[in-house]
């Protein structure tokens, strides 16, 4: 028995009672042979009931060879359980079509189950199983469902939320609703009625047929049941495309049929129910044709499938914004990357004693270089390196550089302008950004050098004899403290070749686990081949690092000031 | 990422470890501006720092300039070699307050 909550007003009680019509039909199956004497006998007692019964036998539905004069022939001609089938499928109704439960729909309950009926009688026709048999378990199979109303009558106006859903979904909510299956409560009815031996058990399992132990009869029209539950829930459920598709998967994963008989069935529908409606007596409420479901059915598939074009249509809506946008912004970072080009010195032609390169890691570069010449004839030059990379970086350098141009024209030692460039660095100080730089101002006239390094690794001059001097930093990078001094060193540069370069240069990868570091940078230039130009020196230096496979990780910058009018006058 | 942070006195120190880089300095900028908004004395443990590049040493040099202007206490401690070699290289090895342990400073 299935456990019965106390407190959800069950009125058990108010399961029909068994009619004495079914008690005494069903006490026939007790006798060895029934004469027609013993039918005769309870038609008596039920003339009415038995005039219907026999109406039914006679019409198309019972599909008898020759009409019959009385229930007693009709047993003697289609066998006792075809006849007890029918009489129960007529009694069920009349001993529950009178009650009123508000909110269930009498009407469109026994229609729903007319449904089932034809459906698991045609299903179960073209398997080889007795059509009469599955007719009535079709009919009778979600008595069940009616049980549950009838046993707690102040759900009743759940009733419509559960016609409108199918099988599946009606049957977990049953347990939600009245904390039982209608499964259950067909078999609190099956139990009043004594109906277990004729047709209970495969309606009592249609939702778990491949649990159950039937033998492999009971066990077909436990799954013939199923799927009749599902084509009537086609004409009944909100969501009838998901409907119609799972009686056509049921149809050919359980029967091996082809998914077309579904629509057969479903289209048979209609017609069968309004002529067993008028066997039974039972009203149809309007003739629903297959095509105005189907029609229902691809509304929403159509909508469905609108609502997957939309979902489409706004994705790849989505994605060309980003691609212009993505588009945009490198167009940007091209431009920027015009302009931060534009901002390094142009080539002077071999006379002129700097040159430099500079390749970035990214689309825009944190380091920088420039060299410009004063009205005196005296040449400023700078390489700086900004902390951090992107696009902040590039800004910061841009603002430097432009800084150094601006006030170099004015401030002609290199100590206090890169003083004046930290003060104003240090008034807008963001993120902690700080500039390293290497500077100074040459004078071709005297090959006389001020060099400030703030910050920046050492540069590296080379003697014509190969001695290098590592010119290290002196002050802190700019940015950083306001009050910074930036002392000036002072070289006589004469035929002497500077190396001035970022930490891209020193950190760079030259084989997959092997930095060249400083070290590194000076054996590179002391073994350099002899009679390269200052040029072709710088890309020798930087061939070294595109011998290996790996990205370049950080901007790498060098500068080289070289005066050749020395370095002639010494060869 | 989260550094791991502690409280040592009036301290509370921030161990920063592994690579310190342009990923990583915005968590560390982070959470060194956080401590130090919230009037907190601060000690960078930089013992784990494998490899810091100008960008972490950019958030320590924020967190440099904010301590000034708070008038509050912000140092290195137990800087790995990795680390002073960048500090050194641009002679921040002379702004920053460094100490070598922990006990050092309390």
């Amino acid at each position: 028995m299935p456990y019965i909550n106390p407190d959800d007003h069950i009125y058990s009680d108010n399961i029909p009672m068994i009619p004495g019509v079914v008690q005494r039909f069903l006490d026939l199956q007790n006798l060895q042979t029934i004469q027609d004497a013993d039918v005769d006998s309870i038609k008596a007692d039920y003339p009415d009931f038995f005039d219907r019964l026999l109406s039914i036998v006679n019409s198309d539905h019972f599909n008898l060879t020759t009409k019959v004069e009385s229930i007693a022939q009709a047993i003697r001609l289609a066998g006792y359980e075809s006849i007890c089938n029918l009489m129960l499928c007529l009694a069920v109704y009349r001993s529950f079509s009178e009650i009123n439960i508000t909110g269930v729909e009498q009407q469109a309950f026994w229609e729903d189950s007319l449904r089932r009926a034809v459906s698991a009688r045609m299903i179960g026709e073209v398997i080889g199983l007795d059509g009469g048999r599955c007719f009535t378990a079709g009919m009778l199979q979600d008595m069940g469902f009616f049980v549950l109303f009838l046993i707690s009558q102040n759900k009743g106006m759940m009733w419509g939320e559960f016609r409108k859903r199918d099988p599946e979904a009606r049957y977990s909510m049953e347990r939600n609703i009245f904390n039982m299956n209608h499964d259950e409560a067909m078999s609190l009815f099956c139990n009043k009625w004594n109906l277990f031996d004729v047709v209970s058990l495969p309606m009592i399992n249609h939702h778990r047929c491949e649990k159950s132990e039937l033998n492999i009869f009971d066990e077909q029209l436990c799954q013939v049941l199923y799927c009749a539950d599902w084509m009537a829930s086609v004409y009944t459920s909100i969501d009838k495309s998901f409907a119609i598709n799972r009686c056509r998967k049921i149809l050919t994963e359980t029967f091996q049929m082809e998914s077309f008989r579904a629509e057969e069935f479903l289209a048979a529908m209609p017609d069968e129910i309004d002529i067993t409606g008028l066997v039974f007596g039972i009203k149809i409420k309007q003739h629903i044709e297959f095509s105005q479901i189907l029609y229902e059915a691809n509304m929403q598939l159509s909508e469905d499938n609108l609502n997957f074009q939309e979902l489409t249509s706004r994705l790849e809506q989505a994605l060309s914004e980003r691609d212009r946008l993505a588009a945009e912004l490198n167009k940007e970072l091209g431009l920027a990357r015009e302009i931060q080009k534009s901002l390094l010195p142009h080539d002077m032609g071999e006379d002129f004693p700097l040159v430099g390169l500079n390749i970035s890691a990214r689309d825009l570069s944190g380091d920088f270089y420039d060299y410009f010449k004063l009205p005196d004839g005296k040449i400023y030059f700078n390489l700086g390196d900004v902390s951090g990379k992107g696009v902040n970086a590039a800004l910061l350098m841009t603002k430097t550089s432009s800084l150094f141009r601006c006030l170099g024209k004015r401030i002609h030692q290199p100590g206090e302008l890169l003083a004046q460039i930290n003060i104003e660095l240090c008034e807008t100080s963001i993120h902690g950004m700080f500039v390293t730089m290497i500077a100074g101002l040459y004078d071709p006239q005297t090959g006389k050098l001020k060099i400030v390094n703030a910050g920046n690794p050492p540069a590296l001059l080379f003697t014509v004899d190969g001695l290098a001097y590592e010119v290290e930093a002196q002050a802190l990078p700019l940015g950083v403290l306001t009050d910074s001094s930036f002392p000036e060193v002072e070289i006589e540069l004469e035929d002497k070749s500077l190396y001035m370069f970022s930490d891209g240069v020193t950190e760079g990868n030259i084989s997959e686990s092997e930095m060249l570091g400083l070290s590194g940078l000076f054996k590179v230039i002391a073994n350099m081949k002899p009679g390269l130009s200052p040029a072709e020196r710088i890309h020798s230096i930087v061939s070294h690092f595109q011998n290996t496979s790996l990205p370049v990780r950080d901007d790498i910058t060098i500068l080289l000031l070289e005066d050749q009018k020395y370095k002639h006058e010494t060869h | 990422m989260k550094y791991p942070v502690r409280r040592e006195g009036k301290f509370t120190v921030l161990s920063l470890n592994g690579e310190v880089d342009l990923n990583c300095s915005p968590d560390a900028r982070k959470q060194i501006l956080k401590y130090l908004n919230n009037n907190e004395n601060l000690l960078v443990d930089m013992s784990d720092v494998e490899y810091i590049d100008s960008s972490g040493v950019a958030s320590l040099v924020e967190g440099f300039q904010l301590s000034r202007g708070l008038k509050l206490d912000f140092a290195l401690v137990g800087v790995s070699k990795p680390a002073m070699q960048v500090l050194q290289l641009a002679r921040l090895d002379n702004i920053f307050p460094i100490h070598e342990s922990i006990e050092d400073c309390l």
